[in-house]
């Protein structure tokens, strides 16, 4: 753990509020303060959710850039650190969609050159096709089991980060479930 | 199928410690680019933590002690004429025989002399308050009060030169946030004031103001 800057230091007994409003008045530290604050989560949890060092950071300086411009629009409904989490999951989700059209015409003009290789060989263990099939859920299913079964967000967290109802998102825990269940299945079988 | 669930929840739960987790984020980097993207340039930067009511409490105290107010007077009244050329017009402005020079501005005089001594008292009675976390109805009276007479002032044809002006333009923003003031002390909107009097560097330009009314006071 990397020592406290000295605005996090001078605001370590500040609340958030005390820090939108420096923020709101243009303090960039009590801007650098906010982020010190939170961004350690965020991050952590964008990079749950694109596993890829690089996206982790892109997306986690999007969500900065675009909670300080709305910071002002901030309604206080929920925690100030569900606003950003729920923020950060709508940066990955809508930029792992342009990620995955780039990535997919990049595998097309690879495929287009090469014979296509073989998948992976057989999966040496069951934590590696756990992984495997949580990763290759479809994106609505694998946020929710993600934030769910591996951050421990609650079904009411998770609706407002993802903005669909709780009920929907209990029904896309069990979906997402089921398939890594048939996953493990086929494992136990071999 | 329950065996299933039990493994999957398990299997889930130890990924929280092994799948994707994150290393140190680059929280320097990453701030770089947050900062030059969400605060434009221009914006003052402020390197040292502020301690806000201590530093009021100084500056207006300075205020208070270390200047004459009513020099200021004559700059306020009479753009052109050197600060305290003649403080009798504050002295004589109400009487029947006082010199005919002060007749048209006189008024001012008093209302502009007595309107800097309250927004200073103001500020030091605010930093008060605020420190021992009384309540703020005082100051927020005062500072209706004081923002009616800054609007008198400003909208006096000629009464203020545009230097003095423009102090005051920002001194009935720091008073309107003032008489906005939620009866609570030490919450974010007293924040915001400090950093309206920072930011536009109100009490340094108060200061100064004083001081030149000071220096070419005659001796």
């Amino acid at each position: 753990m990397p020592p406290p800057t000295a605005a996090a230091a001078w605001l370590d007994g500040g609340d958030d509020e005390a820090l939108i409003t420096g923020v709101l008045a243009g303090d960039r530290r009590a801007g650098r303060a906010l982020y010190d604050r939170h961004a350690p989560r965020v991050y952590r949890l964008v990079y749950r959710l694109v596993g890829d060092e690089e996206l982790a950071r892109e997306f986690t300086q999007d969500t900065f850039v675009k909670a300080f411009s709305r910071l002002g629009g901030f309604r206080r409904e929920c925690a100030l650190s569900t606003w950003l989490h729920t923020i950060a999951v709508s940066m990955v989700r809508s930029g792992m969609r342009r990620v995955t059209r780039f990535r997919t015409r990049e595998a097309d003009l690879v495929e287009a050159s090469h014979v296509a290789a073989p998948s992976a060989g057989a999966d040496p263990d069951l934590r590696e096709r756990l992984t495997r099939a949580l990763e290759e859920l479809p994106e609505k299913f694998r946020s929710v089991v993600v934030l769910h079964d591996v951050e421990g967000y609650t079904h009411q967290e998770i609706a407002v980060m993802t903005g669909v109802p709780e009920g929907t998102c209990k029904t896309r825990l069990a979906n997402g479930r089921a398939k890594l269940r048939e996953a493990l299945a086929v494992f136990a079988k071999e | 199928m329950e065996h299933d669930d039990r493994l999957v929840e398990r299997e889930l739960g130890r990924l929280r410690d092994e799948w994707r987790v994150a290393g140190e984020p680059p929280l320097d980097p990453m701030w770089s680019a947050i900062e030059a993207r969400a605060f434009p340039v221009g914006v003052r930067r402020q390197d040292t933590p502020v301690a806000p009511f201590p530093r009021w409490l100084a500056l207006a105290a300075m205020l208070v002690l270390g200047f004459g107010l009513g020099q200021v007077v004559p700059r306020l009244a009479e753009p052109g004429r050197p600060a305290g050329a003649d403080p009798a017009l504050a002295v004589d402005a109400g009487r029947p025989d006082a010199d005919p020079r002060a007749t048209p501005d006189a008024p001012f005089v008093g209302i502009a002399s007595g309107y800097l001594e309250q927004v200073t008292a103001l500020l030091v009675t605010l930093a008060n308050e605020t420190e021992q976390g009384g309540a703020l109805d005082y100051s927020r009276g005062q500072a209706r009060s004081l923002l009616a007479t800054t609007r008198m002032l400003l909208d006096a044809p000629g009464a203020v030169d545009p230097t003095v002006a423009g102090l005051l333009d920002d001194l009935e923003l720091v008073l309107a946030q003032i008489a906005q003031l939620p009866n609570r002390p030490g919450g974010p909107d007293v924040y915001l004031i400090d950093q309206a009097l920072d930011q536009r560097d109100v009490l340094p330009r108060l200061r100064v103001m004083l001081a030149s009314a000071h220096d070419t006071r005659p001796y």
